[in-house]
C-alpha cells in the first residue's frame, strides 16, 4: 500500500511538471504567435499605405501647426498621381485601417470593401515639414511598434 | 528478485531517456520564439533606416553630416525621431520618445538599446554641384549580442 501511494505521489509530481511545462509553452507559443501577427499586420499596412502615398502628388491633411509644429491625427488626405483624393483612417471599434477615395470626375466617395490592414491598435500620421513632403507614420498592434516614413516624390 | 517491481536502474534509464527526449523539444520551442523576436528587431530596423532615409531627403543639403551612436529612446529634438507626435494644433502637445509620453514604443527601444548612426561621404561634379553618399546605421542589442543593419542612400545637392 505504501509503495502504491509513494508511486502514485511520484506520478503525480511528475504529471504536474510536465502539465505545467505544456500550459507554461502553450501561454507562450500564444504570446509568440501574436507578436508575429502583429508584426505582419504592422508590415502589412506600412507597405500597402507607402505604396501610394510615395507616388501621391499632394498632402493636404495633417500640415504643420501655423507656429510650425509637426501635427498628427489619425487620418490623411492626399491627392494622388490620377488626381483623386485619397483617405486613409484608422477605425478603432474594429482596429481597421481603412481606404476612402473621392473621384478626380464626379461620383460619390468609395471606401474600399476590404480594410488596408486589421488588428492595428494606434495609429498616428504627422506632417514633419513645411514642403508637405513628408509624413511619418506610426503604428501600434499589441506591443508591438512601427515607425516609418514616406517622402512624397511627384509634388 | 521480485520481477514483478522495476529496479531502481530501470527507473533511472527511464527517465534519462525522458529528459533525452524533452530537451530538444524545449530547445525547439525557445528557439522558434526567438525567431519571431529576431525577425521583429530586424523590420523595426530596416524600417528606422528607411525612416531616417526619407527625412534625409527633405532635409537642408549642408545640414546632412555625420552622426555618432545615438540613442533613439531619451535623445534630443533630432529631426528624426524626436519630436514624433503632436495631436494638438501648437507646439504644447509635442511628444518625445520617453517613458511617461510614449510608454510602449519607449520599452521596446529602451530594452533593445537601439541606436542609429550617420556617415557621409560628399563627392563633388564642380559648379556647385554635390552627391552625399550617405550610410545610416542602425545598432540594436539582442539577448545580449550587438545587432547592426546598414544601408546607403545618395542625396544631390539639386
Amino acid at each position: 500500500m505504501v509503495e502504491i501511494m509513494v508511486g502514485a505521489a511520484i506520478l503525480a509530481i511528475i504529471g504536474g511538471m510536465v502539465a505545467n511545462w505544456f500550459v507554461m509553452q502553450r501561454r507562450y507559443q500564444k504570446r509568440i504567435l501574436e507578436m508575429s501577427d502583429a508584426q505582419q499586420s504592422i508590415r502589412q499596412a506600412s507597405w500597402n499605405m507607402i505604396q501610394e502615398l510615395r507616388t501621391a502628388r499632394n498632402l493636404i491633411y495633417p500640415r504643420l501647426n501655423a507656429d510650425k509644429s509637426i501635427k498628427s491625427d489619425t487620418m490623411t488626405v492626399f491627392k494622388n498621381f490620377s488626381g483623386d483624393i485619397v483617405c486613409y483612417y484608422h477605425y478603432p471599434e474594429t482596429g481597421e485601417i481603412r481606404r476612402c477615395v473621392v473621384p478626380n470626375d464626379s461620383g460619390a466617395p468609395i471606401i474600399d470593401t476590404k480594410p488596408i490592414a486589421t488588428r492595428i491598435d494606434k495609429v498616428a500620421f504627422t506632417s514633419h515639414d513645411l514642403g508637405n513632403r513628408l509624413l511619418g507614420i506610426y503604428l501600434e498592434s499589441g506591443n508591438t511598434v512601427g515607425l516609418e516614413s514616406v517622402y512624397l516624390l511627384n509634388e | 528478485m521480485n520481477r514483478r517491481a522495476l529496479s531502481l536502474t530501470e527507473v533511472i534509464l527511464a527517465l534519462a531517456i525522458a529528459v533525452m527526449v524533452m530537451v530538444p523539444v524545449t530547445s525547439m520551442f525557445s528557439t522558434s520564439g526567438q525567431q519571431v523576436q529576431k525577425s521583429r528587431n530586424f523590420s523595426f530596423a530596416a524600417a528606422l533606416a528607411r525612416r531616417i532615409s526619407q527625412h534625409l531627403m527633405a532635409m537642408p543639403f549642408e545640414d546632412i553630416v555625420d552622426l555618432p551612436g545615438q540613442s533613439i529612446h531619451d535623445a534630443p529634438d533630432d529631426g528624426f525621431f524626436n519630436p514624433v507626435l503632436n495631436f494638438a494644433n501648437d507646439q504644447s502637445g509635442l511628444k518625445r520618445i520617453n517613458a511617461s509620453e510614449m510608454p510602449t514604443l519607449h520599452g521596446f527601444l529602451e530594452m533593445n538599446d537601439f541606436k542609429y548612426a550617420l556617415s557621409v561621404s560628399n563627392v563633388s561634379f564642380g559648379a556647385g554641384d554635390e552627391i552625399k553618399s550617405i550610410a545610416i546605421f542602425i545598432t540594436w542589442k539582442e539577448t545580449g549580442r550587438d545587432m547592426i543593419y546598414r544601408t546607403h542612400i545618395y542625396v544631390s545637392s539639386v
